[in-house]
């Protein structure tokens, strides 16, 4: 199991060392000067090539990036362009709120998703998981914006019931205040989540352990939750964790329509701005908390399935 | 120009105000949301948009309209535009009075007692010295080092008294030198104490408010500064969330979230006629202009009867109307209505007959181009609209968008070699209200920098630099309304719009706007 974590944590390292090289590429080969953006358009050339030098947007891409990997294992990201204060300052104050509504649409997401993924598996073929299923095709096919914009529309402007913008200071606010995105990212993997469980409960069920545990007489219930449940909701865990990423790329269109702050938003705001150091920062962030979410439902996965876990020691 | 629009009459007003004062309460002792205590205006709080996070607050360095908003009501200018003016009249401030001695001296004297926060004591010449020279020094480089060029230097003659030597006479001084973040005044102490320079956290604040509480692109918190006398601010407290999507503070608006937003463009005509509720609208004519450039140095643009032949194909009446549908009217420049230049008629009107003979007179048949723009609704029905007028005269326009990065690198030389490509472009720039912000742009010297249409004239360039140190306000009109003329007769331009600017305020807030819309909350007012 030790071998295995070292050789997911190593692979890991790889995975975002990778990013970030095609990351540098790729804001590089669109066009746009971040310097211009920064100085505004009355700045001379002479401060133009100065502010340049300084922040060693002159030098090639390969010396520029070979910098970016030294300065990383020092703990520093560099400086925003714009406001001229540490990148991994910045993130840090914008990442609270981008947790909180990835925490907030997993919720959303997970909850309802297993009950109901549960039910459909167990209630097979009735009108409710008939009703389940086509519910959860509609909302899966809409995108999160869309969903969003609605809920502004009717739970914030019709009834007036949720706050229309901004994270909120205290508890209970920042609660409330999250209940509405969360609810636009979520939506969508609830049916997911449903969907995928149920097809696994399935193929569970049919399997032999289920059939002798069945013949021993224990509960259904038992059953259900111990035997069935934990081997069937790993393909879910897979899932869930690879969709982090997408809620991440969704939290860009929650926090502009719910106008929170965020690194998604942060990072849109960047790319337009050409902050090059933001984007920079915020990928590499975004990309180890991506990779962290996915080494721990490894983890997860091996420590709840006894097969996996064999394997490994083999 | 601005024009209020409020279907609320006084008494249900009244009425709403109690059912909703009578709702807060309840809602606010239930959920603590603000949503609900929002329709209240007590506690002196006024919670409005910030079109954009704080992200530099040093006079000499600031990068926005929301830095130099807030700039406004932590620091103390020289001048400023009068509050309770329809025109952009610059009054004094932190000066009690001045003398324009000749073209090239004003005396100044301060007005006493106003402090500055911390051990940092009272506004003197001495901190008008520093301030206005650090930003004309070219060693700092300050983006904003134009607006102090001609500055030779400040003369202190008392503790309160001063004069401004110019090297040469410089006629933006009084419209967009000292009513602007580059007129205000700090003292040195404090740059020495943070090392020079400063961003989001300044060392030290003389205006109507100070900063209560920053957390970065969520929400500014002002505080009234108990030690400022100059005039007496409204609220206790000024609320203010970075939000850059118009449409978003639109909504939070209208869920009761803020006091002041600004209303997206495609959202004007709706409000106009149908103000929202427990608000008003207020329309303003903003300086941003908007206009179609043609790029005089593209190979099948390069004869100008050509690009005479797209000016008269195009009618900017029936483009601005469908782009902002009703919510603008056409223009003739890029100078505002109300500033000093600002020029009524076009030389090159709507003329496809013209236009027409013009094409085949050039010998050109089954013209294909192409129209870069930006990816926002307005250019896009913009661009569709040409696109139909230019197809009227036998021209082929395909549009192509732009995200506002790339966009913004294509005419520029040192991006690439873009700039030999672009044919017809959207364009919008920003300015300050004096003319000479709208034709600098236009220069020889700005070929290929932000002059995308090569346009090159030695009579502009001359009139341009001869209009910087003209003090005589006529002749200064003319000089600008001729360098428009020189720019249509080129046939590098078609000229379209200002911008349209909506404002939504809560009904008993009385907003103090400047002309073009953009808000001065350190004058906001309760009703």
């Amino acid at each position: 199991m030790l071998t295995y974590m070292l050789k997911r944590i190593a692979l890991s390292v790889v995975v975002v060392v990778i990013v970030i090289a095609a990351l540098f590429v790729m804001i590089h080969a669109v066009p746009g000067d971040p310097v211009r953006i920064a100085l505004g358009p009355r700045a001379s050339e002479a401060l133009i090539a100065a502010y340049r030098e300084r922040m060693g947007l002159d030098q090639s891409l390969l010396v520029q990036m070979l910098k970016f990997y030294v300065a990383i294992l020092h703990g520093d990201l560099g400086q925003d362009v714009i406001s001229s204060n540490p990148v991994l300052t910045v993130i840090l104050a914008q990442l609270p709120d981008t947790l909180r509504l990835i925490g907030g649409a997993m919720i959303v997401a997970v909850v309802p998703g297993i009950l109901l993924g549960v039910f459909s598996a167990i209630h097979r073929g009735s009108v409710m998981d008939r009703l389940t299923s086509i519910l959860s095709v509609s909302v899966m096919a809409v995108p999160s914006f869309v969903i969003a914009i609605y809920l502004l529309l009717f739970f914030s402007i019709q009834l007036g019931w949720f706050p229309a913008i901004g994270a909120g200071r205290t508890a209970p606010e920042i609660v409330w205040r999250l209940i509405l995105p969360s609810l636009a990212l979520g939506l969508a993997w609830i049916g997911y989540t449903a969907r995928i469980l149920r097809a696994s409960m399935l193929e569970v069920m049919e399997e032999n352990h289920v059939s002798t545990a069945r013949a021993f007489g224990l509960p259904e219930r038992r059953i259900m939750f111990n035997y069935v449940l934990r081997i069937a909701i790993l393909p879910t865990i897979t899932v869930l964790g690879l969709g982090i990423g997408q809620m991440l790329s969704g939290a860009v269109f929650a926090e502009i329509v719910f106008g929170r702050p965020g690194i998604g938003k942060l990072v849109f705001d960047a790319i337009i701005a050409r902050n090059y150091p933001v984007v920079t920062g915020t990928v590499l962030v975004t990309t180890v908390f991506f990779v962290f979410v996915n080494l721990v439902a490894d983890l997860l996965i091996a420590w709840l399935d006894p097969r996996v876990r064999n394997d490994l020691a083999k | 120009m601005t024009r209020v629009l409020n279907t609320l009459s006084r008494r249900r007003f009244l009425q709403s105000s109690l059912v909703a004062g009578a709702g807060a309460g309840l809602a606010t002792g239930m959920f603590g949301h603000s949503a609900f205590a929002a329709t209240s205006t007590q506690g002196g709080t006024l919670r409005g948009q910030l079109f954009a996070d704080i992200s530099n607050l040093d006079p000499a360095y600031w990068t926005s309209a929301s830095d130099s908003l807030v700039m406004a009501c932590l620091f103390v200018p020289a001048f400023q535009f009068d509050p309770h003016s329809d025109a952009f009249t610059p009054k004094p401030l932190a000066f009690k009075s001045y003398e324009i001695v000749d073209d090239t001296h004003v005396a100044f004297e301060l007005n006493q007692g106003i402090m500055y926060s911390g051990e940092f004591g009272e506004m003197t010449a001495k901190d008008v010295k520093f301030s206005f020279e650090r930003i004309g020094d070219p060693a700092n480089d300050s983006p904003y080092q134009g607006d102090w060029a001609q500055l030779d230097h400040v003369e202190v003659t008392g503790k309160y008294t001063g004069t401004i030597v110019l090297k040469a006479p410089f006629a933006p001084l009084f419209t967009s030198t000292l009513p602007t973040p580059s007129g205000m005044i700090l003292p040195e102490a404090a740059f020495k104490a943070v090392g020079g320079k400063f961003t989001t956290e300044p060392p030290v604040t003389s205006g109507p408010y100070r900063i209560k509480e920053w957390t970065p692109r969520t929400r500014l918190v002002l505080e009234k500064n108990p030690d400022f006398t100059l005039y007496e601010p409204a609220f206790d407290i000024l609320d203010l969330t970075p939000i850059e999507d118009n449409k978003t503070a639109e909504l939070g608006f209208e869920a009761g979230d803020l006091d002041y937003a600004q209303s997206a463009i495609s959202s004007i005509p709706r409000y106009e006629k149908n103000p929202p509720k427990d608000g008003h609208f207020v329309f303003s004519t903003g300086l941003n202009y908007n206009w179609m450039g043609i790029n005089q140095d593209n190979e099948t643009l390069k004869d100008q009867r050509v690009r005479r032949a797209l000016q008269h194909a195009i009618s900017s009446e029936v483009v601005v109307e469908a782009a902002y549908l009703g919510a603008a009217k056409s223009c003739a420049g890029v100078i505002a209505p109300g500033l000093i230049g600002h020029r009524e008629e076009n030389l090159y009107g709507y003329d496809p007959d013209k236009a027409r003979a013009l094409l085949a007179e050039a010998g050109v048949n089954g013209l294909n181009l192409t129209m870069s723009i930006q990816q926002t609704a307005e250019d896009l029905a913009a661009a569709q609209v040409i696109q139909a007028l230019l197809a009227d005269v036998g021209v082929t326009l395909e549009i192509n968008q732009y995200e506002s990065g790339t966009f913004w690198s294509l005419g520029i030389e040192a991006d690439g070699d873009s700039w030999k490509d672009v044919q017809l472009f959207l364009l919008s720039f920003t300015m300050q209200p004096d003319p000479s912000w709208a034709t600098a742009w236009f220069t020889s010297e700005q070929v290929g920098v932000w002059n995308w249409q090569r346009f090159s004239s030695e009579e502009y360039d001359k009139l341009n630099a001869d209009a910087q140190v003209e003090l005589d306000s006529d002749k200064r009109d003319q000089m600008y309304v001729k360098m428009q003329d020189l720019m249509e007769e080129s046939g590098d331009f078609v000229f379209l719009n200002f911008e349209p600017v909506g404002s939504l305020v809560r009904n008993g807030f009385d907003e103090v706007l400047r002309p073009d819309g953009i808000p001065q909350f350190e004058h906001f007012k309760k009703v």
